[in-house]
């Protein structure tokens, strides 16, 4: 039985360093980042107030999940499945909606948005449903896809293409692993190609997704429309050069050029006003909580807490690429945020609440398991 | 409890995904390198560009004030809406909201929009290409409503702009207007002509009078405000600003209230004459001691105005189509044969050579054979035996066809063109016509016949084939006023900068003395200074207590068959003249006396203060 001390000399010696450093001084540029970007708003000195409230919430999150056992997340995980699948209903019969989307709900005086910690549930969830069986066969694939679908298209209704691609992302990651023979997963991308181009061709996506999706592959067909984003923040970004136009100083942000500069374009902010140094700072934190997910993968001790983290570090991983690629143009502006840095509560908190899940299936690779829990 | 196996994924897995990410964030860093490093200038430019935006400021033209210092031609602040092309988020529906708010027709902002500086653009995607920022000029002269409803609109119309521009303004309309002229925007061709100059795009230059002759002097040097705007093209904050600096005055030599004086006359005049029927008309009164202008009217003359803000197409119509044409500058522009008023020539030429001795008695029977072909005199008849002042007063053609026939072509030809005509006497106006003095060569060319002995007979009374505007009329009696010295008639005295101090003067220039002697010129003047007695052509004219010398004239139009053109030069006061004065009415009908004359006494008696 562990001891009721939250802070000990085991603890401290089974914490995984680069996780935390990494997540916390990401956070931490991430309140300069906010509080540049929003100097000309409407909320100027609040923002990043507010993010600096989430962020000690989502640290605290962070080290109780760090505290929590694992284990515990696969047997609540029909529950938290469940919570899910509510949370996103409710959303369309509870309409909050900000820039033509159905992404918030309201609990209390919290404003909260279900496609975050959705991102979360669902890695809990495929991971234990892929420790159900061997899946020896393809076929027996069919509870994780559809329960991965489900929501899947629930969120691609708010509309919120991004997090799809997340949810998919997650779930392409566990798969890879989890699915005994590669063939089977070979299988799985075809129908996933197939599935993508069925959805880009319907009427599924509305109409400006797909504009986005068709900018994205010619930036300049509409260069003050859709492509506008994109252009401004390549601008912006260039604009940094090595070391920045300085905090406050980058004339695409503050003069507003660049949209959504405190939340979907937040890394732009950070390249112009820091340039690349400021860039390789963020990037060698990302890259360290990269090195803690994958350090944590590979002290996971079982199957279930190895998929949970392959699917945690994937999502992580993903955000990052995404999000960072679509502010210079090689991703498609989907509207992912950027792990600790964007504004938004429910982000950083799942942020944190993930890392303090790989924190602590990092802090038991050396205990033992019980046979009956396989 | 019994111990499990330790869970292993497989190595080659591993491999894979963590080769996936680190290729993913390579191509990341690869692509950040290429933006930010390698190409960070072209955006670093871009952001610039982005944000940076020179906003013209017109400088106000220089104020023009006539002798006297009076102001006469000035600007106004006038608040228009100003459209910069490539803020124009959507087109259609901000021209809706301007059309309404100014009231004006759609399909005319579309227009101004569209056909603008002389260019004509297909569509609306071709200005923004050329002109990104414009400015393109709506709507002129709003009202403070207008402008206060466009203000509340501001967030819904990104790149339409309210600035506010100096105007010109003529605060006498139509007076004047002959000798101003008037501005408008410069077009495409005439950038393409001044850019070395200076001139930009969107300037406001002149186009006619003194604004175009000395557009230098009057269109100062435009400023410049450096700003910098937001996304949605507001300006964020003003990086610098160089003030434009206000173009130089102008003094003339124009003496305003003879102006508004000779206008009034000439307009009254024609209309007291022609009663429904309208006539083109043109008095010029010069400084017979400088060649200075002091008044210069065509009739009809135009408002100068209607072109400040860029002049509506149905008011250009309205003055291109008048058969009057009231662009044209008569005063400077108008050449057609001179009648009698030419004797002044004839007259000096005369005694200087001499053919003629001042008190020498010459029988006048009316009529006289010049090689062959016999010329009358309608108007006068003869007066008998005469000498050359009472002749000369009389108008007496049999008189002057003597002496034109003693003179011969040629020396009468050298006496014209030393007196000026059939060139430009090179006033400061644009426009100006020569006139014409037929020579053998000349005559063989139009008509296909050579110039006859017998044609100086004709042209020694002003008739044929000879031409002369107004002004070098004004100018020949001037020189007969001065004792022959013929000076280069002008309208600026100097130029002046924003404190009134004179930074460039013109001093009177003279083109040459005329080759007649002064007893010769004081015998003209002694004929003119009669031509109100009995027995002188504007016999009843007198004007109490201002005794002025004067010669009418009347030119025959398409050879006998047109309604005459009249004439009257005028000097004042007869002793010690101030003012030259050539008065022309085209085509009027009637004579010299009847049309012409009155226009001057009315002149004289208005500007010397006398009973009418």
């Amino acid at each position: 039985m562990a001891t009721l001390t939250f802070v000990s000399r085991r603890r401290i010696r089974e914490l995984n360093w680069p996780l935390l450093v990494g997540s916390i001084a990401a956070t931490a540029i991430g309140l300069f980042v906010i509080q540049s970007a929003g100097l000309h708003t409407a909320e100027a000195h609040t923002a990043y107030r507010k993010q600096a409230v989430y962020a000690v919430l989502g640290i605290g999150i962070m080290f109780g999940c760090s505290v929590v056992d694992y284990r515990i997340w696969r047997r609540i995980a029909p529950y938290l499945y469940g919570l899910n699948l509510a949370a996103l209903l409710a959303i369309l019969v509870l309409p909050h909606t900000s820039h033509g989307a159905q992404r918030w709900i309201a609990i209390g005086p919290l404003i909260v948005q279900p496609s975050e910690p959705a991102k979360l549930f669902l890695a809990i969830a495929i991971a234990a449903m892929l420790c159900r069986s061997d899946y020896r066969k393809l076929t027996d694939m069919w509870l994780p896809l559809l329960a991965t679908a489900v929501p899947a298209i629930l969120i691609l209704k708010q509309p919120d293409l991004g997090t799809t691609l997340v949810i998919m992302a997650i779930l392409t990651a566990e798969l890879y692993f989890g699915l005994r023979r590669i063939e089977d997963f070979l299988i799985y991308i075809g129908g996933l190609a197939a599935a993508a181009t069925y959805v880009v061709s319907s009427h599924f996506l509305k109409p400006f997704q797909k504009a986005r999706l068709l900018v994205f592959l010619n930036p300049k067909i509409d260069p003050q429309g859709v492509g506008y984003s994109l252009n401004q923040s390549k601008i912006a970004v260039g604009n940094g050069q090595w070391i920045g136009r300085g905090w406050h100083q980058g004339t695409q942000t503050q003069l507003n050029f660049v949209p959504e500069h405190a939340t979907d374009f937040a890394f732009t902010v950070l390249a112009e006003e820091f340039g690349f140094l400021g860039v390789v700072v963020l990037l060698a934190l990302y890259v360290t909580i990269l090195v803690g997910g994958v350090q944590a993968m590979l002290a996971a001790r079982d199957r279930f807490s190895f998929l949970l983290a392959t699917g945690i570090v994937a999502m992580l991983c993903f955000h990052m690429i995404v999000n960072i690629g679509m502010t210079i143009g090689i991703m498609p502006i989907t509207g992912i945020p950027l792990p600790f840095i964007s504004y938004g509560g429910s982000a950083i908190v799942t942020d944190f609440a993930a890392i303090g899940i790989l924190l602590n299936i990092y802090a038991q690779k050396d205990r033992l398991i019980a046979r009956s829990e396989e | 409890m019994r111990q499990r196996a330790r869970f292993r994924a497989s190595p080659w897995r591993l491999a894979g995904f963590i080769a996936g990410m680190t290729i993913a964030l390579l191509a990341v860093v690869a692509r950040l390198i290429s933006v930010q490093l390698v190409h960070g200038d072209q955006y670093r430019a871009a952001a610039t560009a982005n944000q940076v935006r020179l906003i013209p400021v017109a400088a106000p033209r220089g104020i023009i004030f006539d002798r006297s210092g009076k102001v006469v031609v000035r600007n106004r602040p006038s608040f228009v809406v100003a459209l910069i092309p490539s803020e124009v988020k959507d087109i259609r529906a901000e021209l809706e909201v301007v059309a309404q708010t100014l009231d004006l027709p759609q399909a005319l902002l579309w227009d101004r929009l569209l056909h603008h500086h002389g260019v004509n653009y297909r569509n609306f995607d071709e200005v923004v290409t050329y002109e990104p920022y414009g400015p393109v000029i709506l709507g002129s002269d709003l009202s403070v409503k207008q402008m206060a409803r466009l203000a509340e609109l501001k967030n819904d119309l990104p790149g339409v702009d309210v600035q506010a521009q100096p105007v010109r303004d003529y605060p006498y309309r139509g007076e004047g207007s002959h000798v101003f002229g008037y501005v408008g925007q410069i077009t495409e061709d005439e950038y393409a002509q001044l850019k070395m100059e200076g001139y930009t795009p969107n300037d406001v230059i002149g186009k006619d009078g003194l604004e175009a002759v000395y557009d230098r002097y009057l269109r100062g040097v435009p400023g410049g405000d450096q700003v910098a705007v937001d996304a949605q093209g507001q300006v964020a904050r003003h990086l610098s600003y160089r003030p434009p600096i206000p173009g130089n005055g102008l003094i003339l030599t124009l003496d305003w209230r003879l102006q508004e004086i000779v206008e009034r006359a000439l307009a009254k005049g024609i209309r007291a004459w022609g009663g429904r029927r309208r006539f083109g008309g043109a008095v010029v009164v010069e400084d017979p001691w400088t060649g200075g202008i002091l008044a210069l009217a065509s009739s009809p003359n135009f408002d100068p105005n209607d072109f400040a803000i860029s002049i509506s197409a149905k008011r250009y119509a309205y003055y291109l189509n008048d058969p009057l044409r009231p662009l044209y500058n008569r005063a400077i522009a108008a050449a057609t044969p001179t009648g009698s008023t030419f004797k002044m020539v004839t007259g000096s030429a005369a005694l200087t050579v001499p053919v003629v001795k001042l008190h020498e008695v010459v029988y006048d029977s009316g009529a006289w054979n010049c090689g062959g072909a016999l010329f009358r005199d309608i108007a006068a008849g003869g007066l008998g035996a005469t000498t050359f002042v009472p002749a000369l007063a009389a108008s007496s053609d049999g008189f002057f066809y003597q002496m034109s026939w003693r003179l011969g072509n040629e020396r009468l030809r050298k006496y014209a063109l030393a007196f000026g005509l059939g060139a430009l006497s090179g006033i400061d106006l644009p426009g100006e016509y020569p006139g014409n003095w037929p020579t053998n060569a000349w005559s063989l060319k139009v008509t296909g016949l050579p110039l006859e002995p017998s044609d100086v007979c004709s042209l020694g009374i002003g008739q044929g084939a000879m031409q002369a505007t107004p002004l070098q009329m004004a100018n020949v009696e001037s020189a007969v006023i001065n004792g022959g010295t013929l000076y280069r008639p002008h309208v600026v005295h100097a130029v002046v900068d924003q404190a009134n101090r004179i930074v460039k003067t013109f001093e009177p220039q003279v083109i040459r003395e005329v080759p007649v002697t002064k007893a010769a010129l004081a015998a003209v003047r002694d004929g003119m200074s009669r031509v109100t007695d009995p027995g002188g052509t504007a016999y009843g004219l007198a004007i109490e207590g201002l005794p002025f010398g004067g010669k009418t004239g009347t030119a025959e139009t398409a050879g006998g068959a047109g309604p005459n053109t009249t004439w009257f030069v005028a000097y004042a006061p007869a002793k010690h003249p101030v003012l030259a004065m050539a008065v022309f009415v085209d085509r009027s009908g009637g004579y010299g006396a009847q049309v012409a004359a009155p226009i001057a006494r009315d002149v004289l008696v208005q500007y010397f203060h006398m009973k009418p």
